[in-house]
């Protein structure tokens, strides 16, 4: 597992290279082949038997902000990369940049709000990182516009068997395809590292251009509402129910053959595994499945509450049942006919 | 050690109401600089430094944080909570949070994800009912660890920025518990004739009440509060006091006019930087308590400027924790080489 190192690293879509540098240290040390293409995708082969060619993808990069502009008193505007809800930047420590510039994100005192602003919660653009400078020259020698802002957030493990940290969307997925490719399981399998998944799914699109799988495993850490007061049904995955099998999203809709057949081979071997049952969101699997003249398609994923926030929640024994649900599913596919 | 001492009391719970369980940990800060110590039944604690004539100076600076007070342990691992003190529900989504249950228990505060929250949903706060600490345990251990009635905080390390800028939580007013100490710290150096009280007061948060208890106790000749105030920032207009440029003297009917004159002139004298504050009426801070306690304490009231307040980001400058503390020093002793009944006739 390869979480708490991935997770403290900085990768926010179209900067992934801490990420990048991160995986193809690991890949060497594992002895695998790999190549990085034209848009920053590191692409690993797993060389073994095979009778198809698979794609197994999970994206780099994670959702964070841009540096947009300096005022004139040092303070720092800045707009967001990927779906951020507005309300999960108040009160955050982040940092800026490769030099990583330390910053906070405030909010006005309560004591100085009035009642309707009490019930509003403060759009992105007026919200501001302080770094303690008081002057746009002083700003200026730290900070560039276009740098890339991170949250700063501890991998923690807690409560049973939980873990917190930041961009577990999608490490998880970059750790259990790590894990995969360290097997050296005798089964052919790319093993593609994607990035700006977030703004677009931009890295897998051309990822599956240059491949052309016929089937393909997409690796996520996917939504999960399971929270109080969220009814049954609206949940979409729940914590430690296990690995997180598609049905369909935003993007995709998951070849149903597949997807019993994912079934049936957790069924089998007693994998923990829930359905992933909601149409919202999106993920790698929709370009890969259209790209040239379309690939099978499943997703396997870690499920998350608060998604896209520096506090993403996730269950390790829900993470250990992805690893091993999607090593049997490229076994499965690669046995002998 | 200013940085270091802040970093350790900031990241410790002193949540209003539950100040006694961590307030051991003050001794060890204080106790080289002072003489004996006590602490009340509200929990504040009270150094006294003691002098060679018979005035009583009390400086006060509140020790009690805002935070969280669970209300019910809930299924799933799940806590609900109130708040202890004025708390923005918007500063607690998406932070790391200890319980101080019968361990210290981690948890987060997060909200639902976009797909099931409506557009319109989003410009909206959160309502602190509608906010839960998750835990990670099942309900039947998280029972026995977390009790109604435990208090919470927001976990968060205090945070280097640029120029001896710092953000933590709870630098209200913790920011004037390091005033004290670097004060302790000047005076032990150039002695003093005064007997010196340093109170970090109790329960400011929820009514300053630990100040009305300890001016009570110490019965002092004059006040000098410390507590922080709204520093500027891009949301703020110009005439709040700037990180960086030295304490602000208050102004106003809580404040005596000659004493807060004796102040400025010491600042003046010695060149320390300072600002001013006006406050007409009630500021919330220990001198509302102190003021009329028994037959009155002449008070001044001097503040650090901070942005963020209330939030777990609370910003500061170091400059003026240090530059405080040393002008409170010099203006003791002025006032212990002045006839301090004469300052204080009208």
């Amino acid at each position: 597992m390869f979480l708490k190192e991935l997770t403290e690293l900085s990768g926010v879509s179209g900067n992934e290279y801490e990420v990048r540098n991160y995986i193809k240290n690991k890949l060497k040390e594992i002895g695998c082949e790999f190549y990085v293409d034209k848009l920053g995708n590191v692409i690993a082969h797993n060389k073994g038997k095979k009778n198809k060619k698979i794609m197994v993808a999970a994206h780099m990069d994670e959702v964070g902000l841009i540096v947009s502009h300096i005022d004139s008193d040092g303070f720092i505007k800045f707009q967001a990369v990927g779906g951020i809800d507005q309300r999960v930047l108040n009160s955050k420590v982040v940092t800026i940049g490769e030099n990583k510039i330390n910053g906070v994100i405030g909010s006005k005192a309560v004591h100085l709000m009035k009642g309707e602003e009490r019930e509003k919660s403060i759009p992105i653009d007026k919200l501001y990182i302080d770094i303690g400078t008081d002057s746009k020259s002083e700003t200026e020698k730290l900070v560039n516009i276009g740098d890339y802002v991170t949250f700063k957030s501890d991998y923690v493990e807690f409560g049973e068997d939980l873990i917190k940290a930041k961009a577990l969307d999608d490490r998880a997925g970059c750790s259990a395809l790590l894990e995969l490719l360290s097997m050296k399981l005798d089964a052919d399998f790319y093993g593609v590292f994607t990035v700006m998944e977030e703004v677009g799914c931009r890295g897998a699109q051309t990822a599956a251009y240059s491949l052309d799988p016929d089937f393909s495993i997409v690796l996520e850490g996917t939504v999960s509402a399971d929270m109080p007061e969220i009814k049954d049904h609206s949940k979409v995955t729940s914590i430690g129910k296990g690995a997180a099998i598609s049905l369909m999203d935003s993007s995709t809709l998951y070849d149903i053959n597949e997807v019993r057949k994912v079934e049936r081979i957790a069924v089998e071997n007693n994998i923990p595994y829930q359905l992933r049952k909601s149409s919202a969101g999106g993920n790698d699997a929709g370009p890969i499945h259209k790209t040239k003249d379309g690939s099978k398609v499943v997703a396997i994923s870690v499920p998350c509450r608060y998604i896209h926030s520096s506090v993403n929640v996730a269950s390790i024994n829900d993470y250990n049942s992805v690893v091993q649900l999607a090593k049997l599913v490229i076994l499965d596919n690669q046995k002998g006919e | 050690m200013l940085k270091e001492f802040l970093t350790d009391i900031c990241q410790t719970q002193f949540v209003s109401g539950f100040e006694h369980i961590n307030g051991d940990k003050l001794i060890k800060y204080f106790e080289p600089y002072t003489d004996t110590y006590e602490k009340d039944k509200v929990g504040s604690y009270i150094f006294k430094a003691g002098g060679t004539n018979n005035a009583k100076i009390m400086l006060s600076a509140h020790i009690d944080e805002i935070g969280l007070m669970i209300t019910k342990v809930l299924d799933d691992g799940f806590l609900s909570f109130t708040q202890v003190g004025g708390i923005n529900p918007a500063s607690l989504i998406a932070q790391d949070v200890i319980i101080y249950g019968r361990e210290n228990v981690f948890g987060v505060i997060g909200i639902k994800p976009p797909h099931v929250t409506l557009a319109e949903d989003r410009d909206k706060t959160v309502p602190l009912d509608e906010l839960y600490i998750d835990t990670g345990y099942p309900k039947e251990i998280l029972e026995k660890l977390v009790t109604v009635g435990d208090v919470a905080t927001v976990k968060r390390e205090l945070v280097s920025l640029q120029d001896d800028v710092v953000a933590a939580k709870a630098l209200d007013d913790r920011a004037c518990v390091a005033v004290m100490l670097e004060t302790a710290k000047e005076l032990k150096k150039i002695s003093h004739k005064s007997n010196i009280y340093y109170t970090c007061s109790a329960q400011e948060e929820t009514g300053y009440r630990g100040a009305i208890t300890a001016s009570y106790k110490i019965n002092p000749d004059i006040a000098i509060a410390l507590d922080v105030t709204f520093g500027k920032a891009p949301e703020m207009g110009s005439e709040v006091p700037q990180l960086g440029k030295g304490p602000a003297v208050c102004l106003g009917g809580r404040f005596n006019p000659k004493l807060t004159k004796k102040f400025i002139d010491t600042c003046n004298n010695y060149n320390y930087p300072f600002q001013y504050e006006v406050a007409p009426a009630a500021t919330g801070t220990d001198t509302e308590g102190i003021q009329i306690n028994r037959e009155g304490v002449p008070c001044i009231l001097l503040s650090i400027p901070l942005r963020y307040m209330h939030t777990s980001v609370e910003t500061i400058s170091l400059k003026d924790v240090e530059i405080t503390g040393r002008a409170i020093a010099r203006f003791i002793n002025e006032l212990d080489n002045s006839d301090l009944e004469e300052i204080l006739c009208f």
